[in-house]
């Protein structure tokens, strides 16, 4: 069969041939174009998660500035209630000043070196205190240190009655007793 | 059979004999006679099977152009709100940042009750014939829970005092705020002094797991 043959068959039903050819045309669009629909669907989920979520991210943000404003200024609150452990004097002025302020007296203070390698941005900066006074002032003495202008955590507190008075302003006689008092005070290495 | 779709006549194959005279016929260029003709089934089957085509292929172009609209539609929705999501996602991070010092700070201030509330409630509920010598307070031990070692003494003859000491020890355990945080609480010594007049005692308590947890 030559091309004149073809050509005539090709006459003889144009219709057919012309619909056959069309037929090869768009299987084979269809076959090279049919990825398409599962990767552009793939793209649309994608595009739609991401601004799904971005227009979540936008409407839960919309008090954040006030929020972060606010968290600013607790973090800065924070921040100036924080030691630094190399200002030892400053720091051992904190307990001198709450012994005149209850009355109480300082046996002993003393700032021992922040743990290395500790988690975190702060350090725990370890002080032992040894106080002794009447119970009230001592437990006064306790509140100012948990309620006080640093950040106070303790680790061992030891409270025991010792032989022996003391008197207060007003000439009134009370039993003494001593705390010893293992505790941390939040801080900048 | 409705339709004979041979353009031969089957007495044509069947000629055994020789013909009489010569068949000048040609086959190739005779008209096709049928009442319905051959090329009317060829093209009807071949535009039926082009339509369907078509209409496949049209059906998925359809489709590809709807989700190319959804892919633009979805793509200008992001690029529209991207300004302000960066803003966000920036004010998210500082306020990330500035609560975890915080929380870092409520970590380490946190405890399951603070050394001046358990004092206070000590002296609000200590009985006039106990007497408190010691308290021992590991809140952060190395190893195990926060434990309290209290020793003292109790006075009145042996067996009235050690039911004092049992009753203080009852008492501390149905305290609301004592029994919330610690459990067990318990009488560890009572022993009798050389004078029988006194009885000595520990008393432990240990922070309650939950109370640990909420630390």
């Amino acid at each position: 069969m030559n091309f004149a043959d073809l050509f005539a068959t090709f006459k003889k039903h144009p219709i057919g041939f012309s619909c056959g050819g069309l037929c090869v045309i768009l299987a084979a669009l269809l076959y090279f174009r049919g990825d398409l629909i599962a990767a552009n669907q793939a793209v649309y989920e994608a595009k739609s998660a991401e601004a799904a979520k971005i227009l979540d991210n936008v409407r839960n943000s919309e008090n954040l500035p006030r929020q972060v404003a606010e968290i600013q200024m607790q973090a800065k609150d924070m921040d100036s209630r924080l030691i630094r452990s190399g200002q030892l004097a400053v720091n051992l002025q904190y307990f001198y000043k709450l012994e005149a302020e209850n009355e109480v007296k300082l046996l002993d203070v003393r700032q021992s070196s922040p743990l290395k390698g500790a988690k975190g941005m702060y350090v725990g900066i370890p002080y032992t205190v040894s106080i002794q006074g009447s119970y009230k002032q001592v437990v006064a003495f306790l509140q100012r240190l948990e309620n006080g202008p640093h950040f106070c955590h303790f680790k061992r507190v030891t409270f025991s009655k010792v032989s022996g008075t003391g008197t207060d302003a007003a000439g009134a006689v009370f039993p003494l007793m001593t705390l010893a008092l293992n505790l941390e005070l939040l801080g900048l290495p | 059979m409705a339709f004979q779709l041979s353009l031969k006549k089957k007495s044509d194959a069947e000629a055994a004999l020789p013909l009489w005279h010569p068949n000048f016929r040609n086959y190739e260029r005779l008209p096709d006679t049928k009442v319905v003709r051959t090329t009317f089934f060829v093209n009807t089957a071949a535009v039926a099977a082009t339509l369907c085509l078509l209409l496949w292929f049209g059906y998925r172009e359809y489709h590809l152009f709807s989700l190319g609209e959804q892919i633009a539609q979805a793509q200008k929705e992001i690029d529209r709100n991207a300004k302000q999501n960066q803003e966000s996602l920036r004010l998210s991070r500082i306020f990330a940042d500035e609560e975890k010092k915080l929380s870092e700070v409520d970590t380490f201030r946190r405890a399951p009750i603070t050394a001046a509330e358990f004092v206070t409630l000590l002296g609000q509920t200590l009985p006039k014939e106990i007497s408190v010598e010691t308290v021992d307070a590991q809140l952060d031990p190395p190893t195990g829970g926060p434990i309290i070692q209290m020793r003292g003494m109790v006075a009145g003859t042996p067996d009235r005092a050690a039911g004092t000491a049992s009753s203080y020890v009852d008492m501390l355990r149905a305290h609301l705020r004592l029994g919330a945080v610690f459990d067990p609480i318990t009488l560890a010594n009572l022993n009798r002094d050389a004078t029988g007049s006194t009885l000595s005692f520990d008393i432990s308590l240990k922070v309650k797991a939950e109370s640990k947890e909420k630390k």
